[in-house]
């Protein structure tokens, strides 16, 4: 038997919503723009698996959608769309790569309903904005009817399809400190072609450089090719102190390809994906220290 | 009259309004009062034997009207358009994961869904054969009782081995192509109703509604007229609605119900159940003279078939036509397999079996010439077939030939013109530009030995406008309009001016497939040969009411009149008038036209089909870029160039070749329905990558007109050849961009850049 179709609550306060949460945890889950749950529904269904019970649908929830700044932090409330982070200028100005990152999500539709917070609450470990706000050192919102805590967002990810919100906590906004106009930054993207791709492999990066070009941050984060999402520290410290030049680039990027072999072991697809890694973070370092290297 | 008005305009597709408004409706769309929803319960297993079939659980389900097994078919149960070796519900035996063992009707779709989970099927595994030439084996387990080899072709003439010998340069590879999917927009769907006299029509995507009209009444035990077939121009086909889809599920459960049934095949169940086009091994081994003129061509084919054999034969023989491509090849060894296995189920796609040994021996051409110093153009050109030529199957080519004039014209296009000035500007120091170009010849019809007619009425409709009806559906591809320009032109009338009917059974004649490059010229000469005659009825009617003498009659635009009347005198009568005398004297102004085609010289001894007569051309080039570092390719322009005979609507030419280079493309770099032991493992289009809008190049298309004689106001099929050459143009071209060799096809990002590794 196919199972029953899930419940859809709409609570209309952040209270509501963590009680229903938490009363249902296992049973509920949360629905946003529904571009990953639907389909998961929809091939679950197919499977014989169960559904959720209930979905909870959390858009009349104040105060979750839009970008705005204050004092150089830059906010997005959950509910902003991948269209409306592209297309903020807030975002193009003080997180360039994050705009990047959310126009390279799937098509305009799924751009369209498709919400930050739901990216990342789905843990795909091929999200596309993941590897852009962890080199923004993004810090992310939980709320529940409790109270508030702020984690980084490498923090919120326990595994693929995993994180560590506990049941009746709801991502309300992510928030990171706005690039200074000195900062470069790059995301890039290998699809299997140039719309509606899921990500085989991308790479995030952030450099700031001082008056004498040295670097004195650097952040560097591979996307679609690590168990879970995290900056690779070993190639940022490569970067930083130095003036960039193609041998300290070039090894930084290895780097990056080396740690993604250290934490997934070698498989069939290593030999491909190995150097194709390293071919995109030389890239998207490039690109973030200003040179065009497409 | 029959002066080029319409004929040779950019006239908008006459059914343009009816698709931007949604008045054309989708076969999912379609709605009848007291409906009920079908569904398809596919096999659990790739290869089983079937125990036991218990479906008392799922009868008594609400909502649940019927539930039907092969018990329930009550004439032949089978289906396949030359060998009807596909059950239509399997009785004993499932031989893929898309076999249909039973049938459900159900007052919602859902309900209709659940109730095909609480049927229970025992089975018993068998070992699965999902490599064609392990297949091939004696010791191999057997997917049908008469063995895996379903089609056995060896065409020889001359003497290869001697040719061998003597030849300057001799190449030989093995070529791979993949399991490219129609991914046509609406999946296998429609809907079935049954009057009180037990008419049944049936509502579907189709290219040949009579065919299917006869494989549904065969498998119903009923007479064929009692069946209606409508087919839909919205949701493409490209070969995949050839063979039954969901027709015969959907006449048996609305014959059992006696309700309006609808059916609607989910995308997952349309990929794993679908027909796709075949997989191929090509061993090919290829010889020139150091003077570049070609001597020879052996070529071993393996198509794997899947489960049933379809059209699987035929496709091999056109991969076995096609092999020898556009050359003058006075030695060949041609040999071809069509294999079963439990690989899902390939038959006719776009192209059928050309795609893929041209793939494969336009490689091979660029292998030789390059080997041989040669401009490869040029070398295409020296050993190109002309008019009068005999071809590698030894038939002579009597019609029109355009290979030379698309490579002229390829010669003078831009990205080929400026190859070594565009190839000399990567957009990135890691990135190569490459310039690659292949042609093509593609048999238009289907070939000695077959039955191959066309058939057309029209009718004067009381307006005064006319109904032309041809049976070749529209299946979006954009016959209707070509068919109304032809109309136009051989009644002299407007465009406007002619109502099109297509692809109903109960109101065309057959006039057979929309398949095989054959629709625009089959129907075309129909209609021509329909006109001829209407035009006779109207100079009688017209001649009886002014009081003149026949041979007076002259046609004229929207009418006829009085040849030898004085200019401005009223001895003229519109079409108008003279449907309204019609109507008065209470007759019927409807002629029928009919034409069979042409064929070759001589056939081919056991293999029906081949060879072709008539033949399209076209040469395709394609600039490239690869990212050296990644192995992506990127196809920046692409020029294609088509000889239709005579471009009856250059705006339909261009939306076709632009349409096929981009299938082209995606079957070079992308497509492949993976299926591992018998299992889909892209089911979807999530999964199965296509081109979008911003993967497609930008498309020049150049179209040359040789005029093929035969051909309604000279035209011949193009709907195929389009997405034929631009493959290897675009491997040829990351050769020339990178000098690695593509062999197996698609070429992705990972393929290319081991490539490249091996290469360095």
């Amino acid at each position: 038997m196919s199972p029953r179709k899930p419940g859809y609550v709409v609570p209309e306060t952040l209270a509501e919503a963590s009680e229903f949460l938490r009363e249902h945890a296992e049973d509920a889950r949360i629905i946003a723009g529904g571009t990953d749950v639907l389909v998961q529904l929809r091939r679950r269904g197919r499977a014989g698996g169960e559904h959720p019970r209930w979905l909870v649908d959390i858009s009349r929830i104040p105060g979750l959608a839009g970008v705005s700044t204050d004092s150089g932090t830059i906010s997005i409330g959950a509910m902003t769309t991948h269209e409306e982070i592209a297309r903020s200028p807030i975002i193009r100005k003080g997180g360039p790569l994050l705009a990047e990152a959310c126009a390279s999500v799937g098509s305009p539709q799924i751009r369209a309903r498709g919400t930050i917070g739901g990216n990342i609450m789905n843990a795909s470990p091929a999200a596309d904005t993941i590897a852009a706000l962890a080199v923004l050192s993004t810090r992310v919102r939980l709320s529940d009817r409790m109270g508030t805590r702020d984690i980084l967002i490498t923090d919120v990810f326990v595994g693929p399809y995993k994180t560590s919100a506990q049941p009746g906590e709801v991502l309300m906004e992510v928030y990171f400190d706005a690039l200074a106009p000195t900062c470069g930054s790059a995301f890039v993207k290998l699809g299997r072609r140039e719309a509606l791709a899921i990500a085989r492999l991308s790479c995030a990066v952030v450099i700031e450089r001082d008056d004498a070009g040295r670097v004195t941050r650097a952040a560097i984060a591979p996307g679609a090719c690590l168990p879970m999402p995290a900056r690779v520290e070993s190639a940022e410290e490569m970067l930083v102190g130095k003036v960039p030049d193609e041998a300290a680039v070039d090894a930084a990027a290895r780097e990056v390809a080396e740690e993604m072999v250290r934490r997934t072991g070698v498989r069939w697809s290593t030999d491909y994906k190995r150097p194709a890694v390293e071919a995109i973070t030389r890239r998207a370092i490039w690109r973030a220290l200003g040179v065009n290297v497409e | 009259m029959d002066e080029s008005r319409w004929v040779g305009a950019r006239v908008a597709r006459i059914d343009a309004e009816d698709k931007v408004t949604g008045r054309l409706k989708f076969m999912s769309d379609l709605s009848f009062p007291d409906m009920l929803w079908g569904a398809v319960l596919r096999s659990a297993y790739p290869h089983a034997l079937i125990k036991k079939i218990d479906t008392s659980k799922a009868e008594a389900m609400d909502g649940v009207v019927a539930v039907l097994t092969h018990r329930d078919v009550p004439g032949l149960n089978g289906f396949g358009i030359v060998v009807p070796d596909q059950p239509v519900l399997c009785a004993d035996k499932v031989r893929y994961m898309g076999d249909a063992v039973a049938l459900v009707a159900a007052t919602t779709k859902e309900g209709a869904r659940e109730a095909l989970q609480a049927i229970d099927v025992e089975y018993e595994p068998l070992p699965v054969v999902d490599d064609p030439e392990e297949a091939m084996l004696e010791s191999s387990p057997r997917v049908h009782a008469d063995g895996n080899i379903h089609h056995h072709i060896k065409v020889e003439r001359g003497d290869v081995d001697a040719a061998f010998r003597d030849a300057a340069v001799v190449v030989e590879n093995t070529y791979y192509t993949p399991r490219q999917m129609h991914a046509f927009m609406e999946t296998e769907s429609g809907v079935a109703t049954i009057d009180e006299d037990g008419n049944i029509t049936v509502w579907c995507g189709s290219q040949h509604p009579f065919r299917d009209q006869l494989q549904i009444a065969r498998a119903l035990g009923m007479n064929p007229r009692k069946i209606q077939v409508v087919s839909t121009p919205a949701g493409g086909a490209f070969g995949g609605k050839d063979e039954i889809t969901v027709q015969i599920y959907l006449a048996l459960l609305a014959l059992r119900t006696g309700r309006p049934v609808k059916i609607v095949l989910s995308r997952e169940e349309s990929v794993v159940a679908g027909m796709k086009r075949h997989p191929m091994k090509i061993r090919m081994k290829t010889a020139a003279a150091a003077d570049g003129t070609l001597l020879a061509n052996e070529v071993r084919v393996v198509g794997d078939t899947g489960a049933y054999a379809s059209l699987g034969g035929p496709v091999v023989n056109l991969a076995i036509e096609h092999s020898c491509g556009v050359y003058r090849m006075p030695n060949v060894r041609l040999e071809g397999f069509c294999v079963y296995t439990n690989n899902g189920l390939a038959g006719a796609f776009r192209g059928f079996g050309a795609n893929q040994v041209v793939f494969a021996l336009e490689t091979q051409i660029d292998m030789i010439a390059e080997r041989l110093g040669m401009d490869k153009l040029e070398f295409r050109r020296k050993n190109a077939l002309r008019q009068g030529d005999v071809a590698a199957l030894g038939h002579t080519m009597t019609a029109s030939v355009g290979t030379i004039a698309t490579l002229d014209a390829a010669s003078r296009c831009e990205i080929w013109a400026r190859r070594e000035e565009l190839k000399a500007m990567p957009s990135a120091p890691h990135k190569k530009r490459g310039i690659g170009i292949a042609t093509e010849l593609h048999g238009c019809g289907l070939g000695v030995g077959l039955p191959d007619y066309g058939a057309a009425t029209i009718e004067l409709l009381p307006g005064g406008r006319f109904a032309v009806g041809v049976s070749c559906p529209e299946i979006g591809q954009g016959n209707t309009t070509a068919f109304a320009q032809m109309a136009a032109d051989s009644l002299g009338c407007s465009v406007g001016d002619i109502v099109m009917v297509s692809g109903d059974s109960r109101h065309t004649l057959d006039s057979g497939t929309s398949t095989a490059s054959r629709s625009v010229y089959t129907g075309g000469n129909a209609i021509r040969s329909a006109a001829a005659r209407m035009r006779e009825i109207l100079a009688d009617v017209a001649a009886e009411a002014l009081g003149a003498a026949r041979e007076e009659i002259a046609f004229g635009r929207g009418g006829v009149e009085v040849r030898s009347c004085p200019a401005g005198a009223a001895r003229r009568l519109s079409y108008r008038e003279i449907a309204r005398i019609g109507e008065g004297k209470g007759r019927h102004l409807k002629a029928e036209g009919d034409f069979i085609w042409p064929v070759a010289d001589r056939g081919l001894e056991g293999y029906f089909g081949l060879p072709h007569l008539i033949y399209s051309y076209i040469t395709q080039v394609a600039l490239v870029e690869v990212d050296t570092l990644t192995g992506e390719v990127e196809v920046l322009r692409a020029v294609s160039i088509p000889d239709p005979g005579r471009a009856i609507n250059p705006a339909g030419i261009e939306a076709q070749s632009e349409g096929g280079v981009v299938m082209g493309m995606g079957y070079a770099l992308m497509e492949d329905t993976v299926i591992e032991h018998g299992i889909t493992k892209t089911p979807n289009f999530s999964t199965y990558i296509i081109p979008t809008a911003l993967d497609a190049p930008e498309i020049e298309t150049i179209i040359v007109e040789e005029p093929e004689p035969s051909g309604p106001f000279g035209a011949k099929g193009i709907g195929e050849a389009v997405c034929v050459p631009i493959t290897p143009a675009i491997t040829n071209a990351i050769h020339d961009a990178t000098g690695v060799w593509i062999t197996h096809i698609p070429a992705t990002a990972e393929r290319v850049y081991m490539a490249l590794k091996e290469h360095a």
